[in-house]
Order: C-alpha cells, then structure tokens, then sequence
C-alpha cells in the first residue's frame, strides 16, 4: 500500500477470497437474476461477528455462484471445508401445483438428499414470482400455496430455509423490497455458514491438520485456469494459497499473534517456498544462462493461465499474484523473492527452535546456489545441514550433502577440504562402486600432479583413507636390547574402493628416558611384561554421532607399583588409561569436514616402510628396526603419503609402546629350593646375565670358599646358555676347579644379552655342638659360629647365614652373596626318675619337609667321670625320621659312687636324605650338648586315701583321712648346701613347704591344705601329714597332687621392696618355670589358692620365698594311683533351683 | 458457470507428469521432498499401511528405517530427520504433564503434500515415526496408534534380547517382519 494512500476510518474489508455459492434448479433462471444479484449482494456491509472474542468487522460479503455438482461438496473424512460451498441455494419459479409434483418436488428431494449424505446445512430454496407468468396462467393457485408446500415439505422447522424473490428483473418498488429481504437472508446465511466453517478452519490450522491441503477459498477461480497448465498451475496455485492464507491471518492478527502462531504458518512457507522454487526450476529461472525459448513459452502459459488478478487486489501495491507475477518475470526477480522466501523461512523455523527444518530449507537453497553457480554462497548452508546430520548421525544424509559439499568445494577451489571430502566420501558405502572409484581418482589424480612448490604437503586425516586395526610386536614382548632387531607389523584396513600405491608409510616415535624408574630396567622389562604383542585398535564408530552421551567408557584400572627388591608394595591406585578421550574438547571431535589442523610431527625417530601398495580392505605392513639407544619409544603418529598427499593418524590409541634396554651384566646366586638345609648337600642356581658384555673363552667366576661351607664339584657339570627372550638356548659344559681357598668355574662363551644358568652343589657343615645350660629347656642348638644365627620363636629352623664373595671377569669388585642354610633338627631333652633310677631322654625333631635317616646315635658324658655310664635303651641303630615328626631317645643313667651335681652330655646322630641311597660325600653327624643338674632324688613323696574307720570304700560326700609320707634318701650332699638348711647341734634340716592340690576338682581338701615342714638332712628321715578330703564323686579318682617346696627364710632386700602381691606374682613365676616339666603343669586356680592360703598367715609381714625343687629330686611314688569313691545313698537328690 | 473437475483426478494427472520433470538424486542436484513419482501406481496395489518405519534413539541418531523400496529412501530419511522438529517441540510440551498422564502417541507431526509423517515416543525418549501416504484415507487414528502400539511392543523385545547390544542398530528379523507387516506390500 502506498504511504500516502488515506487509511479508512471506519474499516470496511471486501473479500479477496469469494465464498463459492453453488446453484441448483433452474439455471436460467439464476442466470437472469445473477447480475443483479452479483451487483447487490456487496452493496451493504454486514456486521461478522467473530469467534474467541475477536472484535466485530463490518464487511461487504461477495459470493461466487457455481453449478451445483455432487462431486463439489465435501468428501467423508475430508476436512478441507473452505474449499467447498458454504451455500447451496436451489432456484425455482414454478407455481404450478402440477408441475412442482411431478418435477420440482422430485428434483429438491434429489438436491436434498445429497446434501443431507454429505451433512450439508447450509442451504436455501428460492422461489422467483413472475407477475407475469402468472398472468398467463389461469389455473394458477395462490402462490403462497406453492411456497407453503415447499416449506412444508422441506424446511421442516426452519422456515426461513425458503424465500420468495418477487419480479426480480422488474423495477418497482416492491422488487426492490423483495430483493432487500433476499439478500438480508443470503447475506445473514452466508456468513452464517463463513463464520462457522471459518471457526473450524482456524481449529484445523491450529492443530496444523491438513493446512496445506486446505488453501483459502479463492483457489477454485485459479484452479480453473490451470487446467491448461498441470504441474506449473498447480504449484502456482498451491503458492498463491499459501500466501493468500498467510496475508489473511496476517491481516487479523497483530505481530505478536503472529508470532507466537510461528509454529502453525511456517509450514505454509515452507510449502510456499518450494513450490516457487519448483516454479523457477520448471521456468529456467535458476541456472547460469537464464531461461531458454522452452522455458519462456511455458513461463508465458504460466502467466497467461493465472488470469487477470482479481479486481479486489488488483490496485494493492502487494497481493500473493503481484508477487507470483513478478517472480516468473525475470531470473533477477525471481532470485530476490526465493532468497527472501528462504531467508524468512529459515529464520522463522530457527526461531522457534526447528533446526533440522531450517537446515533442510538452506540446503534447497545451496542447490540453488550451486545451480546460481555460487559455491561461496552454497558452503556454509551445506556445512550447516552436514554438520547436523553428523552431529545427529544420520548416514544417507550425510552422504548426499557430502557430496553435494564436495561438488561446491570444488567449484570453490578449496583443495585440501575437497580432497578430505573426497576421501570421507571414497570410503563412503552408501555410494555407489562408480562413485567411490570417482572421488578415490580425484584424489589419486591430484596426489600424481606435478606440484610446483615441491615440498608442499596436503595433510589429510588418516582415518577415511585407512584404518589402523592391529599392531604386533616381534618379540612380542615389545622389549628388545640396544643392538637387537624389532619388527612392527600393522594391520592397515584401506577404505579406498582400488589399489592405492602409496609412497611410504612412516610412523613417528617419540623416544623417552626414564632412567629413574625401576619398570624400566631391564630386569622389569624383561620379566613382568609379558603381553601377547597383538594390540588391537577399537574401529571407529563412523555412523554414531560422538556426542555428549556416547562417550567412551572409562578404562579404570588398579595399579600396583611394587618395590624391585623385595616385592612389597609401594604405591597402589587407579588409573584411568583413556582420559585424554574423555577430556577433549568436544567441538573438535565432531567436524570431520575442516582440515582438522592435523600436524606432522617432526621427530628423529622414525619408522618407515616404501613403496606399498594398500589393496582394498586388510594389509600388513611391517616395520623393521634395530635398537639403538635405550629407553622408551612410543609410536605417535602413522602417515602414509601419495604424492604430495599425506593422510595422517595423529594420535595412536590405545598407547603402544616398546622399550630397549641397556643392562649391565649380573650374577644371581639363588636356592633351587625354597630354603637351603644345613648339614646335606644343596643346589644352588647361578644365573649370570651377561647384558652388555660378552663372555670370553677364559672369562671365569672366582668362589672364595666360605669355612663352613663346602662346595661340592661334580665331575660333569652343564650350563644352559639363553638368550635374553629365552627363545634360544644351548648348553655348554662347566669347569670347576677347587682350590683350598678359591673354587674358579670357567663360564662357557656366550654373546651380549644372554642368560648362563647353572647349578652347584653346597653343604653347609653342620654347627658344632651347643651347650644346653640350666636354661636348656628349649633345647636349641646354638651353634656357636662367627655367623649371624637367626633364632625365631615358634617351630621355626634356625639358620645359619654363610657368606661366598665371587669374582666377575667384568668387574673389579667383589659380588658378596650371603646363602642362608636351615638346622632341620631341633633337639630337646628331658631327665626322667624311677625312685632313684635316672633316665636321659633326648627328642628330635624334624622341623624340615624332608625324611630323613637317623643312625649311630651317641650320648656321651663329656666330664668323662669313670663312675658314670650312660646306658642306652634304643634298640636300632637306624631309624627314619619323618617330616614334621620326632624321634625320642633314651639312655640310663648310673653310678657307682655319689653322682655328680651335673653332668655335661653331648648327643650326637647321623643323619642323611631319605630319599637319596647313595651320597656322594660322607656327612658329619647331627650334634647336641645339654647339661642336666640336680638330678639325683632326695625325697620320696608317697600320698594315701583312706575311707572313714568302719568303711570298705570312700564314700562321696564323706571325710576321707588323706596321709602323705614325705622321706628323705640320702644324707646331706652338696646341692642341699643352701639357705635353707639349718644346722644344730650336728643336725641338719631343711625346711620344706608341701602342698595339697585337686586340679581335677575331685576331692575337697577340709582344713589347711598347704604346711611349713622342718626336714632333717639325713637318709630315711621321714615326715608325715594327715589331712582331710572330701570325695566329690564316685568312681577311680586319681590322688590329689601333693607339691613340695624348699622354703627359704625371708631375705631383707627382697622383702622390703616387694608388696603382697608382688611377691606372689613373683613366686609365682618362678613356680611357673620350674614346675614346666612335672606331668601336669598347675593351674591358675590351684595355685592361686595356694598363695591366697599363705599370703593370708603372712600379711604385712617380711615373705619368705618358695623354690620349687628340681624335678630330679624329688620323685611322687603315689602319682598314678587312684582310689574307689562310690556314691552316697542319698545321691539321688537332685537340686533343682528356680529363678 | 465453470465447471470444477474432481481435485484427485487432476492431482493423479499432474503428479505423473510432474515426476518428469525431477531431477533425479544422481544427478546431484535433486529435490528430495517434492513428490512421489510411483504413488500412483502404488494406489492399485493391495491396501497400504506406512511407507516408511523408522527407530530413533534418544540422541537422534537412526536405530532403524525403513521405507518403501519403490521410492527414494534418502526422501525418507529427510522427512523423518526434519520429523524431529516436531517431536522435539511435542516432547517439550509434553514434559510438562504428570508422568502417568503421559501420551506416548504424538499424533499427526506434520503433513506434506503427499504424506502425512505421525510419531510417537517411548518413555525412554525412543521415537517411533511413521509416514503414511496421505491419499491413504482408509488408515484412522486408532490404526495408527495400534501401529505404533504393535511397533512398541517388537521394540521392547529387541530390547529384551541379551545378544542386543543397547545403542546399537536394530537387526532384528522379527522385528523386521513386523515392520514388513505394515509396510505397503510391493506387487
């Protein structure tokens, strides 16, 4: 509109879009009064009132009057209501009575009834009066007969359904009174009907149902004309509708309406925009030249079909025609209404959010471009809609618009994105053999140009060209010594459709020293990795989008660093081994399309295999190179070049790794066994590492021999000689020669990074006999060397560390090794008593895993004293001794004259393997020294149980006369000189505590169970108590012990120090030692009774002290007796105690 | 009085002869979206259900599609990507409701000329879209649903396999068959 065009106070809107009126009956009839009715029915303006609230518009309403056809009115299920009559009117001037029964009424019936199928309500019956019609005929009723019969048969209740038009043609006032109440009705009908169809319309666009299919209400009058031409008319007509419905909601509602309704009317740009782009396609509007003679003839159809524009629209600076009109005009023109199509569409469906949409409407646009011949233009639209689809993951799409991406990077000149785009799209299976076979010859094609700039290289991602699948290390374990030779051999997976001959492939290394950490020296490498060498590389997921929910899992893994030396811990966590995938950006990841910026890196380390030629799928390739310096060589980078085109693998992942080492050359001195055992002979593996060195013919290990330790030559000695991969391996004889003090074991000959690996036979000589003292209840040999012994507490071996100091022909220094040998055996001993009799018993245990043969045991007094002997009760002379088991032996004591207060013993016992028959060496015999003192009796302790007088047998429950005989054996000797004894008058005594204890709880003792006694130190001297028991239960009950003490007067510096209680603790620790080897130790209670009893008599007063006699002098002639108890009569009550 | 022809009548004529006048996809300049070329001789065929199936994970990507082989797949694969737009919106709007009240149907997304593309989500945000011909007026709502519904259930028990591993594509043949089932038999 222009500017300066006067708006319109009060708004008055004429209808672009006619409402299709149609018309049944009489034709001719209607085609008399059409021009008049065409001329009034806009005339006066009618007030429309609107749904939702809308304010009410005055509007001239227009029609137009069409035929009634059956196929016109809306079809079942089709919703497209506007495109249909919103009217029906049947005309009739029939007054005959006659004539209306035997054709009008039939043909209303007919009208009627399909109407009603296809549930139309709007509709209008119009009966014309003609004065003079009725003027010829005479027998004519009165016409409200005929309009009432009508009504009666048809309008059922809606009377006003029927109107009578009176001389319509005539020009009286009545006509025109008549004409006034007609076109009221039509008026009021027709908007009736508008209103409620255009109600249901807006329902329909609202819910976006069928809104294509449903155009305004105009589109007949353009359909008419495009019968001439079928696919261009069609598509003009579908535009102009679009627009016109577009303008028409434009018109009513204001901009921010509109724009929340973006949801709903973009789809009609949409369709608007690509049927003009249709139209500029069918014209020749879009290409280079323009359009040709063809083109214009149609373009010409085109136009001339569209008709003159409406007159309602025509003197508007804008309506959808004028635009359509000026569109076809001319390419220029045509390309500013389809750009500003586009853009408006684009921008609408990205405002609210329908990116894919918009995506897809610029991609129209970039082929317009590319059709336009301007790339520039076209990228960025396909670089927008690839970058979805890829981001999206969509595989079809993807490789259209790649291609068409391809086509404009090729118009545009961009080398380096064309031949990436190339090669994404030669890999691509969704194209064809042929196409593949193109786009992998565009780049072939260009990598054999000759380049102008030599050194130039286009650097391209690896991955569409090939793919890395699997890499294997020769030797497998990817460690290999400076000097030895490694072969890498990769599986390259090539994606190109042909043969691609490539120059080289080179893979970058980047070389580290970790001097610092232990996982790299040799010894580490060359034992803890032990992988199979495969590694394998996960393919790439190409048609998944990499985003933020697909990303890689986490590789967690537990890590334990552990200490070279001894294998203990050091540091434990986990580590994640695929972080830098995780956290890289994500931006990089997704656009394949850029040059990715890969970059080569330079390095000194280089792998590199010419001159391959990649066939289509699986390739090996193998890389070959010799060791050089040590350390860690990590591959980074694969390239393979064709010409002056370099596809690159940036980053090799997972992390493939192998090392070269430098060792030096070592000797490992180490027990074949688990532990070396004293006393037999052991093998011991040597195992020199020869690392850098080589060993010469002459080259030998110089053994300074330990004192007690021998090493045993054997006349045929072999040494295996490996290689370091323990792959090869030979064996070579050993020579040993010994001297006095040197023992020299000429090495076999063995290149650099080789193992020698040999055994020796060693003895440790057994320990010279221990002194078992006072203290010898342990009975542990103490082997009184220079040697460091190890004594553990528990069933542990004792050991014996021996120290060899070897010479290497590769260094100066001495190598010290310390072998630690074990004692198999531990020895105890023990003094048993007869009365007076004396036994020695001597137990050996065999603490090792292995059998022996125990023979030619010896007990010897070591005094030497004449009047001794020591008579053994062991019957054989040889004997195994099992594993884990003891061996008991017995000798008597005698004497002739008064035995000595101890006597010095050593027990000797050869010993050797079980399982070997023959050895090769004599072995010296297992020995064992102890000391037994005090052992000779001198008290007899005799206990006895008698039942109550008048009784044959003890009863339970009734006292029981308990007499313990204590007798002196001999007359005063050297060990009763303590200060105990007393003398007077020539007498001597000693005092003598005893003591009544029941640990089995059978008996009671009644009154004091323990007594101070004052024994005279001569033979036969006796000592009798009498107590009281009391049986607890019937049967054979063993005697209560009785325990007898020496009873030593208080002494002043410990009593003034010590407490109570201290003192019994104190006691009662030493009862506790010396008591250890009587039959059965006391208990707590017991004792704890014993001491309660005494320390009542002698609270607050200076203690005197208890000392256990040794168990050698005194001897229990009543331990094992027992006595019968039965039961009391009334033994049967039984307590029974509630609570 | 003009007279008005049928509006399928011409539209038949006009769509063969429009089919012409498309650029082929080869030609590398093609307008995928425009129309179908063998609908109309597909109408003689026996009675059509959807023309093409397809299963969208969460993240958009195709687990599964499948269109009718007689027409261009990459249309299909267009209609259903550029479908999302409207399942995203109908998704969003849809969060709103409680859970339970939630309709996994989602209705017509849009119509084009010739199609009529109907979606649908599973609770795990698994998009189903069907696109059925729009002159295929025999198809209602209620069948549409029941093909969704059928379509769900076969989902769920792809789901069910152990073999199947979540994220990858559908390759399942009874799944498969069942999406054959409503697809239009092809004589």
């Amino acid at each position: 509109m222009d500017a300066s065009e006067e708006p319109l106070p009060p708004v008055i809107y004429t209808m672009e879009n006619k409402p299709i009126v149609t018309c049944a009956g009489d034709q001719n009839l209607f085609t008399s009064v059409y021009p008049t009715l065409s001329q009034q029915l806009p005339r006066e303006p009618m007030e429309w009132r609107r749904s939702y609230g809308r304010a009410p518009k005055m509007i001239h309403l227009e029609s137009n009057f069409v035929q009634f056809k059956e196929e016109l009115l809306p079809k079942e299920g089709n919703k497209a209501l506007l495109t249909f009559p919103f009217l029906h009117i049947y005309w009739t001037e029939c007054c005959d009575t006659e004539v209306y029964k035997a054709t009008v009424k039939d043909d209303l019936t007919k009208w009627q009834n399909v109407l009603k199928a296809h549930s139309s309500v709007d509709w209008l019956i119009v009966i014309v009066e003609n004065d003079a019609k009725k003027k010829n005929k005479t027998n004519i009723l009165p016409r409200t007969s005929i309009v009432d019969k009508i009504r009666n048969d048809f309008c059922n209740k809606q009377s006003d359904r029927c109107v009578v038009l009176s001389d319509p043609l005539k020009d009286s006032s009545r006509t025109q009174e008549s004409w006034n109440a007609f076109l009221t009705k039509l008026r009021t009908l027709l908007l009736m009907s508008f209103t409620k169809n255009l109600g249901k319309f807006e329902d329909d666009m609202r819910t976006l149902r069928e809104k294509r299919t449903e155009p305004g209400w105009s589109f007949c009058e353009y359909f008419m004309v495009q019968v001439s031409v079928p696919p261009g008319a069609l598509d003009c007509w579908v535009f102009l509708s679009c627009l016109e419905v577009l303008q028409r909601i434009e018109g009513c509602c204001d901009r921010a309406q509109i724009d929340s309704n973006i949801a709903h009317t973009v789809g009609l740009w949409s369709y608007a925009t690509e049927k003009l782009k249709s139209l500029g396609y069918l014209c020749g509007l879009v290409s280079e030249k323009g359009p040709n003679s063809e083109d214009l003839n149609r373009t010409v159809d085109l136009l001339a079909g569209l008709g003159a524009e409406r007159p309602e629209t025509a003197n508007t600076a804008q309506s959808p025609y004028k635009k359509l009109k000026e569109a076809l005009s001319s390419v220029e023109a045509f390309e500013k209404h389809y750009l500003d199509l586009s853009h408006a569409t684009i921008e609408m469906y990205t405002s609210i959010g329908r990116i894919r949409s918009a995506k897809f409407v610029g991609k129209d646009l970039a082929e317009f471009y590319m059709r336009k011949k301007a790339p520039q233009k076209a990228e960025i639209y396909l670089q927008g809609a690839l970058k979805n689809y890829l981001a999206e993951g969509w595989a079809l799409p993807i490789t259209h618009t790649r291609k068409q991406l391809a086509e404009c990077q090729k118009h545009l000149g961009q080398i380096e994105n064309y031949l990436q785009t190339s090669s994404l799209l030669a890999s691509d299976h969704h194209l064809t053999e042929e196409e593949r076979k193109h786009f992998c010859q565009e780049i072939l094609d260009f990598a054999s140009q000759p380049s102008d700039n030599p050194g130039h290289k286009i650097v391209l991602p690896m991955q569409s060209f090939a793919q890395l699948r699997d890499l294997h290390f020769d030797p497998s374990n990817a460690v290999v010594h400076v000097g030895g030779v490694l072969c890498i051999e990769i599986t390259m997976y090539s994606q190109m459709p042909v043969p691609v001959h490539v120059e080289q492939i080179v893979v970058n290394v980047h070389f580290s020293i970790e001097k610092n950490s232990y996982r790299k020296t040799a010894e580490w490498l060359t034992k803890h990795k032990t992988s199979n060498g495969i590694i394998n590389f996960p393919p790439e997921t190409a048609p998944f989008p990499v985003s933020q929910n697909s990303l890689p899992a986490l590789e967690l893994y537990e890590m334990f660093e552990r200490s070279p030396s001894d294998n203990s811990l050091n540091t434990t966590g986990i580590i994640c081994r695929n972080v830098h995938m995780l956290l890289r950006r994500q931006e990089s990841s997704s656009s394949l399309e850029m040059p990715s910026g890969v970059a080569l890196e330079e390095g000194a380390h280089l792998l590199r295999c010419s001159h391959v030629t990649l066939e289509p799928g699986a390739n090996q390739i193998t890389f070959r190179t010799q060791a050089k310096e040590p350390g860690t060589y990590t591959l980074r980078q694969l390239c393979a070049s064709v010409g002056s085109v370099w596809f690159v693998l940036p980053h090799i992942y997972p992390i493939v790794q192998y090392d070269v080492y430098s060792q030096e050359p070592q000797l490992h001195v180490e027990p074949l066994a688990d532990s070396l055992l004293a006393g037999i002979p052991q093998k011991v593996k040597f195992t020199v590492t020869t690392g850098h060195y080589t060993i010469k013919n002459g080259d030998s290990l110089q053994l300074s021999n330990a004192e007690a330790m021998l090493i045993l030559c054997q006349a045929e000695s072999r040494a295996m000689v490996y290689s370091n991969t323990r792959e090869q391996s030979s064996d070579a004889a050993l020579r040993i020669q010994s001297s006095d003090k040197v023992t020299s074991i000429s090495l076999p000959v063995a290149p650099a990074y080789h193992v020698i690996e040999f055994e020796l036979e060693v003895l440790s000589l057994p320990s010279a006999p221990a002194l078992g003292g006072e203290s010898d209840m342990l009975g542990m040999a103490e082997p009184h060397r220079k040697h460091k012994d190890k004594q553990k507490t528990g069933h542990c071996m004792v050991t014996t560390d021996h120290k060899v100091s070897i010479d290497c022909p590769w260094s100066i220094y001495s190598t010290v090794i310390a072998l630690t040998f074990s004692v198999p055996f531990r020895t105890t001993h023990a003094l048993l008593s007869s009365g007076t009799r004396k036994y020695v018993q001597v137990c050996v245990q065999n603490l090792s895993e292995l059998d022996f043969q125990l023979s030619d045991s010896y007990l010897v007094d070591t005094s030497d004293s004449t009047d001794l002997q020591l008579v053994p009760l062991n019957t054989q002379s040889q004997q195994p001794i099992y594993s884990k088991q003891s061996v008991f032996f017995v000798w008597e004591l005698k004497w002739t004259e008064e035995p000595p207060p101890s006597l010095h013993c050593r027990f000797s016992v050869g010993f050797s393997p079980a399982s070997e028959e023959q050895l090769s060496i004599s072995l010296k015999p297992y020995t064992y020294e102890f000391k037994v003192e005090n052992f000779f009796t001198l008290y007899n302790v005799k206990a006895e149980i008698f039942p109550p007088s008048g009784m044959e047998y003890c009863r339970t429950g009734s006292l029981c006369s308990l007499e313990v005989l204590i007798t002196r054996l001999s007359d005063l000797l050297e060990v009763d000189k303590d200060e105990a004894l007393t003398e007077s008058d020539e007498h001597f005594s000693t005092k003598l505590m005893y003591e009544v204890v029941d640990n089995s709880s059978n008996w009671a003792v009644c009154g004091k169970s323990c007594g101070v006694i004052s024994m005279p130190v001569a033979a036969r001297a006796t000592h009798r108590v009498h107590m009281e028991v009391m049986p607890l239960f019937a049967g054979y009950l063993p005697l209560p012990d009785v325990r007898l003490f020496k009873y030593l007067p208080h002494h002043s510096a410990h009593s003034s120090q010590l407490d109570a209680d201290s003192w019994i603790e104190n006691d009662s620790l030493s009862v506790d030692k010396h008591g250890d080897d009587q039959p059965d130790s006391s208990s707590l209670k017991s004792r704890g009774s014993v001491h309660s009893a005494c320390s009542s008599e002698h609270k607050g007063l200076p203690m005197p002290r208890l000392q256990a006699l040794p168990a050698g002098q005194v001897f229990n002639s009543s331990s094992g007796t027992q006595v019968l108890v039965i039961p009391s009569q009334d033994d049967h009550v039984l307590e029974v105690s509630v609570t | 009085m003009p007279l008005i022809p049928s509006l399928w009548e011409s539209k038949a004529n006009r769509s063969l002869e429009f089919s012409c006048l498309r650029p082929a996809l080869g030609a590398g300049a093609g307008s995928c979206v425009t129309s179908g070329g063998s609908r109309d001789a597909a109408r003689a065929g026996p009675p059509k259900l959807a023309v093409c199936i397809a299963v969208i994970a969460k993240e958009n990507y195709p687990f599964y599609i499948r269109s009718t082989p007689t027409e261009n797949e990459l249309k299909f694969h267009y209609m259903v990507h550029t479908s999302l737009d409207v399942v995203d919106e109908k998704i969003s709007a849809m969060a709103k409701a409680l859970v339970d009240q939630r309709e996994l149907y989602l209705d017509l997304l849009y119509p084009t000329e010739d199609y009529k593309v109907y979606g649908y989500v599973t609770n795990s945000k698994v998009k189903f879209v069907m696109v059925v011909d729009s002159s295929n007026t025999a198809l209602r709502d209620n069948e549409i649903r029941s093909m969704f519904r059928k379509l769900h259930n076969s989902y769920t028990d792809v789901m069910c396999n152990p073999f199947y591993n979540p994220g990858d594509c559908i390759q399942s043949r009874a799944f498969d068959n069942m999406v054959t089932s409503m697809m239009i038999q092809v004589c």
